[in-house]
């Protein structure tokens, strides 16, 4: 008796999960097939090496364009994609590529050697080695790329 | 290792000036969807009682008489176990293990032009693990330091030194191998130049040292049964695999056989017993320390000065005493519903190894992406390990696919890995429950708490893999 009563219910929730699996990816299909047309232009900024938004979401396939402005010149590069383009402080970056990739990739700064930046000078007292400088690749928001 | 990344950034952006070389262990899956997470946990719930009520008697019976075949009398075999093929295994891991210090030493030290980083985090952190789970305990086979240390036994042997082997204290259990192994978690989890080449090379002589030290006091195999951390974690995964070795008469064969049937042999002792809890808190460590609300918890934790070094140790510690009570508990409720009369620590030796197939089933859920899309490092690296600019094999320019993984691919096999360690880790508790009680109604009813345990964890396991993204990381 109690086995015939685990297996009801078990099968009870087993059902319920499946017509909720059938009808939440109905849902889906069509907003995403909207999106995968569409051309996103996002603006995003660099402030105190600190990307604002932090997270930027689109869906493969889409075309973006990503306008940047930073306090910090340096180069602006989104990992995995490897895409890579200078930054002046000042003048607004923009570049333009297709979202191919699904995944979530890292935007990085990597920081133009020391001496280039002089407003940063203030907080890299700190810094013991300023010749790592060079190389830092400091990880300053991520790139989400949501499947098709 | 992912976390202590995140953790880093997190660290760095806290305190400025500070910077974080990065490029390395960068993991590009996203979270399981809602409705996917919520249809696997729904699954795990249904399968739990489905097979709590179906599973029969002979099937389980079945599971302790499985059949096995000897794969030592086969052709092929007989030339893959054959002295030469083996020995040339033996040193080319040798190979393998002094490239990769040397490169941490003396090469490149991003460690993404560097071969240790790959070679300790994704190839042996990670790659080791599956192997033992799926294939069998190959680390007995390719250990480089076991292999290293017979080299100079039988030096020593033709020169005549007798070196003499202490007995192993009773009492030590595998404890030396729990407190080692937990240094090798924190180093992955907490200390933050883990993939850094110079200080990583160093944890890996340390390593070497203590494992030499070890093996020459008591002795080769009871030092590496008791007192090293990686052959006792990958023989516990190794019950899970497809493959044992039996002695046949004089000769040590190996037998091919089904599945997780290795759980049910033996029996726990205490410090096995924490030993496989550790390995569950520290596997569900790195997903689960990644999650917003640990991220937010530490950011807060640190902002109120405490050092990383001590809130990641209590952290993982933390997670470690969580675990172990939440059994504890589970093991008492087994005991009691079950009005059975042995002791709570008795029940919780018995049923510890049921729990294995979920851990399993998460870590290589977990870090499926890492060896498929990190892995492919080693292809450039083994070119130009030194990161000097050479061509060795003409792969140098191999530039990482991240396409080679589908994201919604990935997530059905991840909930799918989730549901088939649940439905295994069900009936192997039924067996040992079986095997423990005797009588069907005590089986049925102590199956309950146990039930509820394992559904909690599967279902956290997929809590973790849903959890939204934590930025830079």
């Amino acid at each position: 008796m109690q086995k015939i009563i685990l297996l009801i219910v078990g099968v009870i929730i087993l059902a319920g999960g499946i017509v909720y699996l059938t009808s939440g990816s109905k849902e889906q299909t069509p907003t995403q097939q909207v999106q995968a047309q569409k051309e996103q232009t996002l603006t995003v900024q660099v402030t105190n090496r600190k990307l604002s938004p932090e997270i930027v979401t689109v869906t493969e396939g889409e075309k973006v364009t990503i306008r940047v402005m930073s306090d910090e010149s340096g180069e602006f590069h989104i990992s995995g994609y490897e895409i890579e383009n200078d930054m002046t402080v000042g003048t607004e970056l923009s570049f333009s590529f297709t979202a191919d990739k699904a995944g979530r990739y890292n935007f990085e700064l990597h920081p133009k050697a020391a001496g280039a930046d002089e407003e940063h000078e203030a907080t890299e007292t700190t810094e013991d080695t300023p010749a790592a400088e060079a190389e830092e690749d400091i990880v300053i928001g991520a790139f989400v790329v949501n499947p098709r | 290792m992912k976390s202590a990344l995140t953790l880093a950034v997190l660290v760095f952006t806290l305190v400025p000036g500070l910077a974080f070389a990065h490029g390395f262990g960068q993991r590009i899956d996203l979270p399981v969807p809602l409705y996917l997470y919520l249809f696997g946990a729904g699954v795990v719930v249904a399968l739990s009682f489905i097979l709590l009520s179906v599973v029969p008697k002979k099937f389980t019976k079945a599971l302790y008489e499985y059949p096995n075949i000897s794969l030592s009398r086969r052709g092929w075999f007989k030339i893959l176990s054959s002295s030469w093929v083996v020995q040339s295994l033996k040193l080319f891991f040798i190979l393998v293990l002094f490239t990769a210090v040397a490169s941490g030493i003396w090469g490149d030290q991003n460690p993404a032009f560097n071969m240790l980083p790959t070679v300790v985090w994704v190839l042996f952190a990670v790659g080791v693990p599956f192997a033992s789970a799926a294939v069998g305990n190959i680390w007995r086979v390719i250990n480089p330091f076991r292999t290293l240390f017979e080299y100079v036994e039988a030096l020593l042997r033709r020169g005549r030194v007798t070196v003499n082997e202490h007995p192993w204290p009773i009492a030590w259990g595998v404890w030396p191998a729990f407190a080692l192994f937990f240094a090798f978690r924190w180093v992955e989890n907490v200390f933050l130049d883990s993939a850094t080449p110079q200080p990583l090379a160093m944890l890996v002589l340390l390593y070497a040292v203590v494992t030499f030290t070890g093996m020459a006091f008591f002795g080769k195999e009871v030092w590496l049964k008791h007192g090293d951390p990686f052959s006792v974690f990958f023989s516990f995964l190794s019950r899970f695999s497809i493959t044992e070795t039996k002695k046949v008469g004089e000769k040590i064969e190996v037998h091919l056989r089904p599945p997780a049937v290795g759980l049910l042999q033996g029996e726990a002792n205490v410090s096995q017993t924490a030993f496989v809890l550790l390995m569950l808190s520290s596997v569900a460590a790195d997903g689960m320390l990644g999650t917003p609300f640990f991220q937010n918890l530490f950011s807060s934790l640190l902002a109120l000065g405490l050092p990383w070094a001590i809130v990641g140790t209590v952290g993982l510690a933390g997670l470690f005493v969580v675990f172990a009570s939440v059994y504890a508990i589970f093991s008492f409720l087994t005991k009691w519903i079950s009005s059975d009369g042995s002791a709570t620590l008795e029940v919780a030796r018995r049923f510890i190894y049921s729990l294995l197939p979920i851990s399993i089933a998460y870590e290589i859920a977990h870090y499926l992406s890492i060896l498929v899309v990190e892995g492919q490092r080693i292809l450039y690296l083994v070119s130009d390990p030194f990161g000097r600019g050479w061509n060795l094999f003409g792969t140098a320019n191999y530039e990482i696919s991240y396409t080679v993984l589908n994201l919604k691919m990935l997530w059905n096999v991840q909930v799918g890995l989730i549901v088939i360690g649940h439905v295994i880790a069900v009936i192997i508790s039924h067996a040992l429950a079986e095997r423990y009680f005797k009588d069907s109604r005590k089986t049925l009813i102590s199956q309950y708490p146990m039930l509820i345990l394992m559904i909690f964890y599967s279902v956290l396991s997929l809590w973790i893999m849903a959890q939204p993204i934590v930025a830079a990381g």
